[in-house]
């Protein structure tokens, strides 16, 4: 028999939950034979709805907490007036070891923090990042992977050159292992792809990142590269990649909201429309990201993937297949080994000093 | 078939006293096609015909998600304890498309079968993982279980079987490699959640079943982490519910049975249609 993985699921989170949350966990386990979910959140609710759904009652187990923190609330106030909150909870089994991985589609903020509180960063990075998906032009990997990854969207606010330089690693493995691509293209997002482009940070990270034969790294895109999906992987502070990822969200919307206006103005544009329409269904089944399920916050020495706050059952089931892929195929045991390897090498770098005594003895 | 199953069975050193399989190439060859499907006129008339043979003063039922049988296991348990009479039995059989001569056969021994509320529990597992709610209609007696320490678990509540029992269930079950002890304390949890057994009577039974270890129930066992460390994670499970009360169980009401033999009809059309 395989390691039985235990997924913790915090119930609570969400838009839609609990009920979207038990179904996906549900569905989760009738897919996932080798995997324990515990779902986190008020007991009595639970249990009031899992009987409802097609399951497998022993490999889904509900832990009880009394509290949950609202999708609007602030993320540290929120965590100090209600620590039993079912996020805080959630992070606290993955804590003490009696779960592998955390899943929630609660408030972003408020679960981050309370992972960063509690968790342990792995050796060798520094900075835990928050990664985030984004539709592209171009396909990728095994699964023909629409979405590109961007990080750090927003677990911290800057970030040094040896912080980008982990969170380089950090997507590579990532996007090996959830998107099955070989070898994803890394790059740094600057405002040019000149090496000596961006703030000292980008220029340092750049000049490391080039000396490594881990990653693909393809050097420095610009914002207008990441729709198009020249890199796989997107590297940023947490500052910038939060202000990327609303704004690239905000056109999307903006652009549905232009094609509503042309629907209803003149009958010409509704007819071209129309004619669109198979193309955009197309589209938006291949871009759609309850498919994905979730993004992770990596770093950390358990994977935690942020399912969106609008997730239905089967976007949550999706998020829980990704956790359940990444435990089974040791995404954290790939990052901490890369970094290692990493700081092996920058540790055998001769120094200024080392040459200067050579030419000594 | 027979001999298959017989040889099975005489591996694994499971001792019988009858089992009964459907001749379809018989129903094939004398063109009773309705009979391929039918599941009232083929198992009720066992279950009753068995118990005219060898009248159990207790009887528990086990079956499946897979087919009809709460319904029969039902209706078998309401016959012989006359909550159903046979102008009803009569109607169910219609409504279940029985051929006529197995329909009076079916009658005689409703007739002819020792009267007695014997049958205490039915459990129903879940091999198809069905929604335990969707059995819930069938009252307390009835109890979906999603493996067979649930049911040692419920019939340990029940009085029937003692912790020793539900010890060496749970070793087959970890034995047969498809369970661990966390499926095992989970399971426990569920049944604990939809009210099938007390809190009380999952905590007797782990200081019960530490008497039994004590008393070489796991002797030999030294694959198993110490008792009290399996006792703990048991008991842990049951404090991750933190102080909820599980829910009532809804006493038992009169089964329309007419109603649920055409929902299972329409159930099985729609599974049909969908390849299941």
């Amino acid at each position: 028999m395989t390691a039985m993985h235990r997924i913790v699921v915090d119930a609570m989170g969400g838009d839609h939950a609990p009920d979207e949350i038990v179904q996906g966990a549900a569905e989760a386990s009738l897919a996932l034979t080798s995997s324990e979910i515990i779902l986190v959140g008020d007991a009595a609710a639970l249990g009031r709805i899992l009987p409802r759904m097609r399951h497998d009652g022993s490999r889904v187990r509900v832990h009880h907490a009394p509290t949950f923190i609202e999708m609007d609330e602030k993320p540290a106030e929120a965590l100090a007036a209600k620590p039993e909150a079912s996020i805080a909870v959630a992070a606290d089994l993955v804590a003490r070891g009696e779960g592998d991985a955390l899943v929630s589609a609660g408030n972003t903020g408020a679960s981050v923090l309370a992972c960063a509180r509690r968790w342990t960063l792995l050796q060798g990075v520094r900075r835990a990042a928050l990664a985030a998906v984004y539709p592209t032009e171009l396909r990728r990997g095994e699964k023909d992977d629409p979405f590109s990854l961007i990080l750090d969207v927003g677990a911290t606010i800057d970030a040094a050159a040896e912080d980008l330089v982990g969170f380089a690693v950090m997507g590579s493995a990532y996007a090996k292992l959830v998107s099955q691509n070989r070898r994803p293209r890394v790059a740094l997002l600057s405002n040019g792809t000149e090496s000596g482009k961006g703030p000292a940070s980008i220029v340092a990270a750049h000049a490391a990142l080039v000396e490594t034969t881990e990653l693909n790294f393809i050097g420095n895109i610009e914002g207008l590269d990441i729709p198009r999906g020249v890199a796989d992987v997107v590297v940023t502070s947490g500052f910038v990649g939060n202000v990327v990822l609303k704004m690239l969200e905000g056109v999307s919307e903006t652009v549905v909201r232009l094609a509503r206006y042309a629907h209803k103005e003149r009958l010409a544009w509704r007819l071209g429309l129309i004619a669109l329409s198979s193309a955009i269904d197309q589209l938006k089944a291949i871009t759609d990201w309850q498919q994905y399920g979730g993004a992770p916050l990596l770093g950390f020495t358990n994977p935690f993937i942020k399912a969106h706050g609008r997730s239905n059952a089967h976007a949550v089931t999706n998020a829980i297949k990704v956790a359940h892929k990444a435990l089974a195929g040791n995404l954290c045991g790939h990052i901490a080994r890369t970094m290692a390897e990493l700081d092996e090498r920058a540790n055998r770098r001769p120094r200024p000093g080392d040459a200067a005594g050579e030419s000594g003895t | 078939m027979r001999q298959v199953l017989a040889a099975k069975l005489a591996l694994d050193g499971v001792a019988y006293d009858e089992f009964v399989l459907k001749n379809n190439l018989k129903n094939l060859l004398r063109g009773r096609f309705r009979s391929l499907r039918a599941q009232i006129p083929y198992k009720l008339p066992a279950m009753l015909q068995s118990r005219i043979g060898a009248a159990a003063t207790a009887e528990t039922l086990f079956g499946d998600d897979a087919e009809a049988d709460a319904i029969i296991y039902c209706l078998y348990a309401d016959l012989v304890a006359e909550r159903v009479t046979l102008a009803d039995l009569e109607r169910v059989l219609i409504a279940s498309r029985a051929y006529d001569d197995d329909a009076a056969r079916i009658l005689d021994l409703a007739r002819r079968v020792p009267k007695q509320d014997a049958v205490n529990r039915l459990f129903i597992h879940l091999d198809r993982r069905s929604a335990p709610v969707g059995f819930r209609h069938y009252g307390p007696r009835l109890v979906p279980v999603f493996n067979y320490f649930q049911a040692a678990l419920v019939l340990y509540a029940d009085r029937v079987l003692s912790a020793r029992q539900v010890i060496f269930v749970a070793l087959e079950m970890l034995d047969s490699g498809q369970f661990e002890l966390g499926h095992l304390a989970t399971s426990v949890q569920d049944v604990l959640r939809r009210g099938r057994i007390t809190r009380d009577v999952a905590l007797e039974l782990v200081a019960e079943a530490r008497e039994a270890a004590l008393s070489g129930a796991l002797s030999g066992r030294d694959d198993l982490p110490p008792f009290e460390d399996i006792a703990e994670a048991f008991r842990e499970r049951v404090r991750e519910l933190g102080p909820i009360e599980p829910p009532q169980q809804e006493p038992t009401m009169p089964l329309d049975y007419v109603r649920l033999v055409d929902e299972e009809h329409d159930h099985r059309r729609v599974r049909r249609r969908h390849g299941h």
